[in-house]
């Protein structure tokens, strides 16, 4: 690294406008605003986290376009530096036996910037809890909602229609050609308190509506344990049925409605994501620390069943099961009184190899660069020889 | 700061200067390396005892007395423990409280304590009922005092079932129940008439007060009274020293009371109380006596390798200790050296430094040959580690450039590193187990300890730089000088790239690994990104010009608040998967460290830049 480097590129300034403004891009300057940008995100993020949680946190200054209005969010500046690294690579880097070292590390840092981006966008995650003796086939969002009309007449299947977040939300109509009724979103709210309606309620109002009501509440920190609520108005159900209704997430008796004599259950709950294959846990084990309630190990033994063939698995912390395109982790577990359920983490990541290429490039080109720098730098103090001018 | 030189001093003193020793009653000799098993592992008795003593005195020996010397006196004669003072209480509205005088030495002992709350259990009751929050400060102090009376008591009981000391005086009572007469039994041997003394217990059924009783019926009466005193100990289930089953490996260990809890022993089980019997036996009988070969006896049927001998080897050798006064030596001397100018006490600063690092590392070997795992785990090792690998660093430099900069430098960051270090040892014993999570041997070898060496390369880079600051200030003329600091702190500081950069990638990898997910903001991992962030935007800023030699050194001298704020500032967020305990203190040295830091860097900056302007006649021109 040469500590003069600025002037060789105010050497050789380019002419056409849009040559001019990616030769701006490539410059060390970009990054080094850019990342004393990232520095104050970072700091005002993490501490946030402490009184919004780190989910709040993350979403609002970390995974964010824009910060307060007009500033830029970590995934712009993330961007920036995305862009500087990439028209420093094309535009500005002279092959030359000194620089081996940068050059291998922004390609690295460009791969590894790349893959957040794939991470950011095409990948999900969830938890799955499986009670021992119990089979599962999808996952659930931590966050995410859906929102679920269930068609229980059916002897042998389930007919169920779901719709997204994007019809969570006040307002919105949720109906479609195969539902005999029509669902308008009244009030929502991302975390809520049930309380007692008294006296009851029956005038226009049915179900759990009747007896409770619910109040908006500050969202939790830990966002997973926020309780989402709507009060929806439903019509299409035929005289004295049409009227407010109310679902939460987490209801342990389902809100149903009746049609036709056809019976519907609909449901606030997380998003959910189908695996093709199912997972049947076999035992849950714990051991702790001897002579403490530390836990040392947590293991869960799965079958993994394709198609009717049943495969063992051992799941145990730090070593998940891998496949297809999952994987699942042991995350947790719940204690029950009878029998105990494994809380599986589940991440579909389509961006999950580039850190490990990326650490690799990025760990041998630092290495490089030290080899080449550092003894130029620390060498032999010559004060003690060197001549006072008279 | 007052606070740490006092400790150099007593550090230094407590080693050149002899103290009083204390004339222990008791001499436990061999008892030391009985293994017992403590906070999910299995450790000498001295551990034990040290990590005890610890809590009630805050040092883990009283005038020179053993740990293990004083635990046994409470267990084998609780009474003259009792009276002598080993709480070490500094908080003054707490014994206030209890209506006992002051101490100017802080210290007190069992006695005074348990009176004090004795007579004041009715108020401590109603505190113990107010919610934690709603507790005054001095109400939680008087609260923690009394649960370690509580547990001082608990701990002098907790071999009574080992002793032989239950007597029947009256023949035909003991021949009843197959007992000789005025033979002491332990309470292990005495269960076994228990079936017997039942049946004659029948016999006093029925019976009223005032109804005459035979001598044998008052002996029985006598005996029950002496059980029940005894079975109040029962409670008192605190050092497990019996491990239940010839073949474990793992799983519970069990306290001589905790054991004996009604059930059948196996011949196993008997085996083993018997050994315990024979060396609390011995104690009872003659406070010096030799129980070597006892004490062997029970640890030969451990059937686990227990790295016992080594441990107590470290534990009597206190490394870091000498450690950290061969790095107080080395200071003093190089700047005995300054003073002289003289190359030869610098070279001897040099090779105490030496000395000392070769120590300190030789006791971060000894933990990772005694624990079995990697020397970095807990924030205690941490400390230690980032010591050693930074005074290593120094010695490096020292050895290229042989200008005393990697001297100065390691030995004031040795010292202060190991003091911090000595203060989070008074917590217990160091050596504790790990969460699931954690416990991984690979990870904790690859990204733990090489984010840690980041931790130390950076502070290193940020001392380097303050010694920039300070030179430039005291010598304003020799600029060839302060490039050659400023390329060292530069150089230093790559290195710091390098090992947080790949520390952090590799955490991201562990996270994946083990839990789905490279990156999740979580406050460690945003600490240690900080780092990185901070570091590549010096290297950055050199490059574009926009840090000049002067402006790149400030920035760089406040690097060590990036890494504290990484190492210990993210834990006291309390949110995430990375953070372990933590109290009030450590925020605000924290918040006074980085004031410190910040107003250095910027007042040596503006000193600098502000002489700079005003023309300067060097000394060297002029003369």
């Amino acid at each position: 690294m040469t500590f003069s480097s600025s002037k060789t590129m105010s050497e050789s300034k380019p002419k056409s406008p849009i040559l001019k403004v990616l030769h701006f891009l490539s410059k060390p300057d970009v990054f080094f605003f850019t990342a004393i940008w990232l520095i104050i995100l970072l700091v005002y993020g993490t501490i946030d986290q402490k009184y919004n949680g780190l989910f709040m946190a993350q979403q609002k200054y970390f995974s964010s376009w824009f910060v307060w209005g007009i500033f830029p969010g970590g995934r712009l500046a993330m961007s920036i530096v995305f862009v500087n690294l990439a028209c420093k690579l094309i535009f500005n880097s002279p092959i030359r036996f000194n620089r081996i070292g940068t050059l291998v590390t922004h390609s690295g840092m460009l791969l590894l910037l790349l893959g957040g981006f794939f991470t950011a966008y095409f990948s999900n995650e969830g938890s799955m809890p499986i009670p021992e003796g119990k089979t599962g086939n999808y996952y659930q969002d931590y966050h995410q909602l859906e929102f679920a009309v269930i068609d229980k007449s059916h002897a042998d299947y389930d007919a169920v229609t779901v719709f997204n977040h994007e019809y969570i939300k006040e307002g919105a109509v949720i109906s479609d050609p195969d539902l005999p009724f029509t669902i308008s979103v009244e009030t929502f709210h991302r975390n809520i308190d049930i309380i007692r309606r008294e006296p009851e309620v029956t005038n226009g109002v049915f179900g759990f509506a009747q007896r409770f009501q619910f109040v908006p509440k500050k969202l939790e920190n830990e966002f997973a344990q926020n309780m989402a609520g709507m009060v929806l108005k439903i019509e299409g159900l035929g005289e004295g049925s049409d009227g407010t209704y109310m679902v939460f997430q987490f209801m342990e008796i389902p809100q149903t409605v009746r049609v036709d004599g056809k019976e519907y259950v609909i449901e606030l709950r997380n998003k959910r994501y189908q695996l093709p294959f199912s997972i049947e846990l076999l035992d849950f084990k714990k051991k702790v620390h001897p002579g403490t309630q530390m836990a040392s190990h947590y293991s869960s033994l799965v079958n993994v069943i394709t198609d009717g063939f049943k495969r063992e698995v051992l799941i145990s912390m730090n070593e998940p099961l891998r496949t297809l395109n999952y994987t699942f982790y042991q995350a947790s577990f719940i204690e029950g009184v009878a029998d105990e359920t494994t809380v599986l983490a589940v991440v579909q990541n389509a961006g999950r190899n580039f850190p490990y290429i990326s650490s690799c490039i990025m760990a041998a080109g630092l290495f490089l660069h030290l080899l080449i720098q550092v003894p130029k730098l620390i060498v032999r103090s010559k004060r003690k020889v060197e001549v006072t001018p008279a | 700061m007052k606070q740490f030189i006092g400790s150099l001093i007593f550090l230094v003193s407590s080693i050149f200067i002899s103290a009083e020793i204390y004339e222990s009653p008791v001499r436990a000799g061999a008892f030391e390396s009985l293994v017992v098993q403590d906070q999910g592992r299995l450790k000498p008795f001295d551990t034990f005892a040290r990590s005890q003593l610890l809590l009630f005195r805050g040092s883990s020996s009283i005038n020179r007395q053993s740990a293990t010397d004083w635990l046994l006196e409470l267990l084998i004669v609780p009474e003259k423990a009792f009276e002598r003072k080993v709480f070490k209480v500094v908080e003054k509205e707490a014994i206030l409280a209890l209506g006992i005088g002051l101490d100017p030495d802080y210290l007190y002992s069992f006695n005074e304590l348990r009176n004090g709350i004795g007579e004041r259990l009715d108020s401590l009751k109603l505190l113990i009922e107010k919610k934690p929050e709603e507790r005054l400060r001095a109400e939680t102090q008087l609260l923690t005092l009394y649960s370690k009376v509580s547990k001082y008591h608990a701990l002098s009981r907790t071999l009574t079932g080992l002793l032989a000391d239950i007597r029947i005086e009256n023949e035909e009572l003991a021949k009843a129940i197959g007992l000789e007469a005025r033979k002491a039994y332990t309470y292990r041997e005495f269960m076994q008439s228990r079936v017997l003394l039942a049946k004659e217990l029948q016999s006093l059924q029925g019976r009223t007060e005032g109804d005459a009783i035979s001598e044998k019926e008052s002996a029985m009466v006598d005996l029950v009274q002496q059980l029940q005193v005894k079975m109040v100990d029962q409670g008192s289930d605190l050092i497990r020293m019996i491990k239940p089953l010839q073949n474990q490996k793992e799983g519970d260990w069990f306290s001589p009371w905790g054991i004996m809890d009604g059930r059948n022993f196996s011949e196993w089980e008997i085996a083993r109380i018997k050994e315990l019997e024979a060396i609390v036996g011995a104690f009872s009988v003659d406070a010096f006596a030799d129980v070597s070969a006892q004490v062997a006896l029970a640890n030969s049927s451990l059937n686990v390798p227990v790295h016992y001998k080594a441990e107590l080897f470290y534990n009597k050798s206190r490394l870091f200790l000498f450690s950290t006064v061969l790095y107080s030596f080395a200071f003093l001397i190089l700047l005995l050296g300054y003073m002289l100018n003289s190359t030869l006490v610098q070279r001897i600063a040099f090779a105490s430094l030496v000395l000392g690092l070769f120590l300190q590392i030789s006791a971060i070997l000894l933990r990772v040959y005694i624990l079995e795992r990697p020397p970095v785990s807990t924030l205690y090792e941490s400390i230690i580690f980032v010591s050693a690998i930074l005074v290593l660093f120094a010695c490096v430099i020292e050895f290229i450039r042989k200008d005393t900069i990697g001297l100065i430098v390691g030995s004031i960051a040795g010292i202060v590193l190991n003091y911090i270090a000595s203060r989070y040892a008074l917590d217990g014993d160091t050596a504790v187990m790990l969460v699931a999570v954690l416990d991984s041997r690979f990870w904790l070898l690859t990204h733990v300890q090489t984010i840690t060496i980041g931790y130390a390369i950076s502070l290193l880079a940020g001392l380097v730089a303050h010694v920039y600051l300070v030179i430039r200030i005291k010598d304003p003329t020799d600029q060839k000088l302060h490039t050659d600091i400023f390329k060292v702190s530069y150089g230093v500081g790559l290195v710091a790239v390098f090992f947080t950069t790949f520390g952090t990638i590799l955490g991201g990898i562990w996270g994946d690994q083990s839990w789905g997910r490279f990156w999740g903001w979580d406050p460690k991992e945003n600490g240690a990104l900080l780092i990185v962030m901070w570091l590549l935007v010096l290297v950055h800023g050199r490059l574009s010009g926009h840090l000049k030699e002067l402006s790149f050194s400030v920035a760089m001298a406040l690097t060590p608040i990036t890494v504290a704020v990484a190492w210990f500032g993210v834990n006291l967020l309390q949110v995430g998967l990375h953070s372990y305990g933590f109290d009030d203190g450590t925020a605000k040295k924290l918040l006074w460290f980085c004031i410190a830091e910040v107003v250095f860097a910027f007042g040596a900056g503006m000193i600098i830049h502000f002489r700079n302007k005003t023309p300067i006649t060097s000394p060297k021109a002029s003369s």
